[in-house]
């Protein structure tokens, strides 16, 4: 289950504190969507500590900036937004997800075994994610990121587009054939078939 | 190109439809339940582009990040912020706060990242005023009393509470600790138990034992007669004296009568009234705090659950916190004011201590 779902921040409330300069709206902020922009940002830049700085210059900015930016922002949106700009500025362009990034996944996830084994260990739930995250490390590296900023981040269409620079329409298009190209590799191993079949998804 | 699950398709394109399953509040709550009423023929569809959503939520954190990294980060804007403010503020204005910083980490490190801190839901400086309910430990049980003429709500550990009726107790294991959570019970109550598959939780009166499925129910007697009615979730009800254990499944809006005479359980349904008197009078007390003493923070968490708490009034006089922690279990309320005063607690014979130092 998606977690912070009892006590949301008042996003909006919020954020009106934040313009007007209180510090402590401030701090929950950066300690609310820090994760989420490195999490996001090491789709670009895998030098961790280059991307530290920028979102730290990032959160700077927008303090020091608060009294002109926009009254009325869905905040991580907006920090994601701006923290893409910002590493496209300093030219970093988008990485694969192999690479570099999956040897830093790989240093926190357990080892690599045979995924058959670790179905067979596991419980059935953690055997689906297991399975769908191989299906999704198989998508193209603009699919991964639509179904992240979907599924994962929750952005409306309207934000995914002005994130990728592409057009409305094209947004479901895209969405649309990950999710087809996630069924395609989910069914080509006979187990996780009759497994998704078990709970009706995809399918 | 292959399909997917195409009838989901429409829901999953739809912004709020995963706003809901993603974001869900009271708001789109309400939207989506009347959506459903209106549309009950989608509702399975409705039910497979959630699971599927949820499903990709779950599998796709694009990368676990270093605490490491997220502390320096921290570490750098609170020295931004502290030093804006000292030259914005001469005036020292937050001695008494709590630095939100050393706030925020407690609760991660407890919550992995669900994270409860509301520093402006409450702007009064209430302190609830939890149960007036007599309790004593007999046999390693605690056994707590309602001797008031009003409802009383009796907090668990595990997060469940008991709204208790005028001369109603329970007798339970103060911690909860064992595979089955179990509470005996005399007299009327209300019961509203906190989720967790893996210790179900059993209710014994006398005669009838009810085993919880589900989430809320309350149970009287009259005459001999015992009624369980469900509110929420699902029940199931047993003669304890059945060698065989025959249950019986309860659900919302639906209660069952046992007769200690004839040993016979009959089932009935309940019109609208009755399930408004089902509502308890009592509803539990929120732990919200707005900059409040950690010492009578402590004094109310006694109160609710009956479990004595040790904690030096000369040592934590100047400790004042800010949190919401009503949802919390027992033991992760501790945790998060522990983390916030920087002490820490232990749990020995039925009793908390708390140590730590002085807060400045």
């Amino acid at each position: 289950m998606p977690a912070m779902i009892d006590v949301r921040f008042d996003e909006a409330a919020l954020w009106k504190r934040f313009k007007s300069g209180d510090p402590t709206a401030f701090t929950l902020i950066y300690r609310e969507y820090t994760v989420h922009l490195f999490q996001y940002g090491f789709r670009f830049c895998t030098d961790q500590e280059k991307l530290k700085d920028m979102i730290q210059d990032l959160f700077i900015e927008m303090w020091n900036s608060r009294n002109t930016i926009a009254d009325d922002v869905a905040i991580r949106f907006y920090l994601c937004r701006s923290l893409k700009y910002k590493l496209i500025r300093a030219n970093y362009q988008y990485r694969s997800a192999s690479g570099k990034q999956d040897k830093y996944l790989h240093d926190v996830q357990q080892p690599e075994t045979n995924v058959e084994d670790r179905i067979i260990d596991s419980e059935i739930s953690d055997s689906r994610s297991v399975l769908l995250d191989n299906a999704i490390k198989k998508l193209s590296r603009r699919q991964q990121e639509i179904i992240t900023l979907r599924f994962y981040m929750g952005f409306t269409n309207a934000q995914i587009a002005e994130m990728m620079h592409m057009k409305y329409q094209s947004v479901s298009n895209l969405l649309y054939s990950a999710l087809g190209r996630i069924k395609e590799t989910l069914e080509t191993t006979p187990f996780s078939r009759r497994l998704l079949e078990t709970f009706y998804l995809f399918f | 190109m292959k399909h997917f699950g195409e009838d989901t398709w429409d829901f999953i394109r739809d912004d709020r439809f995963i706003q809901w399953v993603l974001f869900p509040d009271a708001e789109n709550n309400t939207w989506w339940e009347q959506w459903m009423a209106a549309h009950p023929e989608q509702i399975p569809v409705l039910e497979k582009a959630r699971g599927m959503v949820l499903m990709l939520h779950e599998s796709t954190p694009p990368a676990p990040v270093n605490d490491q990294l997220l502390e320096e980060v921290y570490a750098a804007l609170d020295q931004e912020v502290a030093k804006q403010q000292e030259t914005e503020l001469p005036v020292a204005a937050s001695v008494k706060r709590l630095s939100p910083y050393r706030w925020w980490w407690a609760a991660a490190a407890i919550l992995g990242g669900i994270v409860l801190v509301s520093i402006y839901l409450k702007k009064e400086n209430k302190t609830p005023i939890a149960g007036q309910l007599k309790s004593h430990t007999e046999d390693q049980q605690l056994i707590r009393v309602n001797n008031t003429g009003e409802n009383q709500v009796a907090w668990l550990t595990d997060g469940s509470s008991v709204v208790l009726k005028a001369g109603a107790s329970i007798k339970h294991d103060a911690f909860l600790q064992h595979s089955q959570r179990e509470v005996y019970l005399k007299g009327d109550a209300f019961f509203d138990i906190a989720k967790d598959a893996a210790r179900p939780f059993v209710v014994y009166t006398p005669k009838v034992g009810i085993r919880v499925l589900g989430t809320s129910f309350s149970v009287s007697e009259v005459n001999g007669t015992l009624t369980v009615t469900v509110k929420t979730g699902k029940i199931a009800v047993y003669n304890l004296a059945d060698k065989k254990q025959q249950s019986y499944i309860v659900t919302p809006n639906h209660q069952i009568h046992f007769n200690a005479l004839t040993a016979v359980f009959v089932p009935d349904s309940l019109d609208r009234r009755h399930m408004e008197e089902l509502q308890p009078v009592v509803t539990p007390p929120a732990f919200a705090y707005d900059n409040t003493p950690v010492i009578s923070i402590f004094k109310a968490l006694e109160s609710a659950y009956s479990i004595k708490i040790n904690a030096s009034e000369d040592v934590f006089a100047k400790c004042m916190i800010t949190t919401n922690i009503t949802n919390e279990t027992f033991e992760n309320k501790l945790k998060i004011i522990c983390a916030a005063i920087n002490a820490s607690y232990t749990i020995s014979k039925g009793q908390v201590y708390i140590t730590g130092k002085p807060c400045s």
